[in-house]
């Protein structure tokens, strides 16, 4: 295509009523019926801590939903209270569904070519279809959906060039759980390319790439043992299941989960890792391959951005290095290449050579 | 047709059949060293897709070194729960008529052929009756895998064979049953093991 004509798109972003337009509805169904397919009928064991721990006693990590959550404690039992978990899990499902949604047809519309307009929606497609939305929906009282929503607000807020928005919006995802730092990682490296063409806006960039970094370690940091302990032994939480909370979830730091991983999961269960690899990831590798066809030909710095693209979609999966969660965390590449496939498609992020 | 046409085909075809199998495919919720599979609320008939089979295949050996099936088996009395049987000291139960016990709770184990064992004892008041073992798997596909309804006496093995296939193992977990049906029998060890049959195949 013409420089012009490339140029041209950016400026006027079209309008058109073609045929994805109407597929996209369409395939936002498939992510409801991975929904149902995987919806949990009450909370998954095990999660209930993220919801009765709270800073009442102190700071603690993963204490935020609890904090807010508290409040309704003081009129209904958690059980009484399930419900309520279930039916706003479900609603952070579906807006994970519609963001998406939403973020392909603007990609979609800024496309004149026909056959990128259709890679782009049958790329949704292939995003709904996934394991992401069956594995979301399973872990009913997981606060993944939480972190996922948190991640595509802070993610639509950098498209729209709103990068304090964006960073204080980020910065939310650590006080709900730390590891939200690993789904930031896609978005953070693609601002930190965009940094090496683009200087203008550097200092908010950097700022949207540090601060829930920071805000992550301050999490870690301020932490508080006692606080957890008092907390712990205060939630109406099964006795027998206190000591592994403590043991397992807040008593692990960075150091021992690896060294648990490689000594037992890595070490013992290699050939189940690489399986469950091979199964969940193709959806991943074909929305980096439908980024590379839609947008390679316009960067200007084609390989290395192609390089970025697929360390930014793999780089979520650094967190199986220290947590075996394995199908929840695998998913988590599936939503990075979709950000990325976004992302590498979006003039302000990746330098193109209508820029040059 | 261009090159890049031709890409373009290739890659939505692609997309959509990847798309395909995977909105047919269960939910697989994996460890590293347990995988699990369901269909939610969809309907059954997605349970008889290829997607469904190929899932199942690619993860039927998934659990075969799952730690926490070898320590179910190690002491699986311990871990079943009793509907209304009396728990004895040892991990034995009381089978009374219309009592029982299941367990243990989300048993996955790769698909094969196995043998379950379960072994009576004898207590005072306790000694011989009529019970009912199952070994069923549980779920919205659940079914029963073996079943044996007769006479039990201190002392006496029932060894009940069953198959687990391929489905059975990925949609469902396995679970061992018994039920008093008449007098009193005491439910000792309980454990199974492939079936030395399909070992011996597997061995040659």
């Amino acid at each position: 295509m013409p420089v012009a004509a490339l140029h041209d798109d950016r400026a006027r972003p079209l309008r058109r009523i073609g045929v994805e337009r109407a597929l996209l509805p369409l395939f936002a169904c498939a992510g409801i019926v991975g929904l149902l397919k995987g919806l949990s009928p009450g909370l998954v064991g095990g999660s209930e801590y993220y919801w009765l721990l709270s800073y009442d006693h102190g700071f603690i990590r993963r204490g935020l939903i609890g904090t807010l959550f508290r409040p309704l404690l003081h009129v209904r039992s958690f059980d009484e209270l399930a419900p309520v978990i279930m039916v706003s899990h479900i609603v952070a499902c579906l807006w994970i569904i519609v963001a998406c949604w939403r973020l392909f047809e603007n990609a979609i519309r800024r496309e004149a070519a026909t056959d990128a307009r259709l890679a782009l929606a049958f790329a949704f497609l292939c995003l709904m279809c996934s394991q992401l939305m069956p594995t979301l929906a399973h872990d009913v009282g997981y606060v993944d959906v939480y972190l996922i929503s948190l991640v595509l607000v802070a993610f639509w807020l950098v498209l729209e060039e709103r990068f304090v928005a964006a960073a204080l919006a980020a910065s939310v995802g650590p006080f709900v759980h730390e590891a939200f730092v690993f789904l930031w990682m896609p978005v953070a490296l693609l601002l930190l390319w965009s940094l090496t063409a683009h200087r203008g806006g550097a200092a908010r960039k950097l700022l949207t790439v540090v601060l829930p970094v920071l805000v992550a370690a301050a999490v870690v940091w301020l932490h508080s043992d006692t606080a957890v302990r008092l907390a712990i032994a205060a939630a109406p939480i099964d006795e027998r299941a206190k000591g592994a909370l403590l043991g397992v979830i807040f008593e692990q730091t960075a150091v021992t989960a690896f060294q648990h991983m490689m000594r037992y999961d890595f070490h013992d269960d290699l050939p189940n890792f690489l399986i469950a690899m091979a199964y969940f990831l193709p959806p991943t590798l074909a929305l980096l391959w439908t980024a590379l066809f839609c947008y390679a030909h316009r960067w200007t710095r084609g390989w290395q951005t192609a390089v970025v693209a697929f360390v930014a979609a793999a780089s979520p999966l650094a967190i199986v290095t220290i947590a075996w969660d394995l199908s929840r965390f695998l998913v988590w590449s599936t939503v990075a290449a979709a950000l990325v496939l976004i992302g590498v498609g979006t003039p302000s992020l990746v330098a193109t050579r209508a820029d040059a | 047709m261009s090159v890049h046409r031709l890409h373009a085909w290739v890659l939505c075809a692609l997309l959509a059949a990847g798309s395909v199998f995977y909105l047919f495919a269960p939910g697989v919720y994996a460890y590293f060293s347990e995988a699990g599979m369901s269909y939610g609320t969809v309907p059954k008939w997605f349970a008889t897709t290829p997607s469904a089979r190929i899932t199942a295949r690619v993860f039927d050996r998934y659990n075969a070194r799952a730690p926490r099936a070898s320590r179910f088996n190690s002491q699986l009395s311990c871990f079943l729960s009793d509907d209304g049987a009396k728990r004895r000291p040892g991990c034995t139960h009381e089978l009374t008529a219309g009592r029982g016990v299941h367990g243990p709770t989300s048993l996955k184990i790769a698909s094969g052929a196995y043998v379950a064992h379960f072994d009576f004892a004898a207590s005072d008041g306790c000694a011989a009756g009529e019970a009912l073992l199952q070994v069923v798997t549980t779920g919205r596909f659940g079914r029963v895998l073996a079943e044996y309804s007769g006479p039990v006496s201190p002392g006496e093995r029932v060894e009940l064979p069953f198959h687990l296939k391929s489905m059975d193992a990925a949609l469902g977990a396995v679970e061992f049953r018994a039920t008093g049906i008449r007098g009193c029998a005491l439910l000792g060890f309980v454990d199974w093991m492939e079936s030395p049959a399909a070992a011996s195949r597997q061995a040659s």
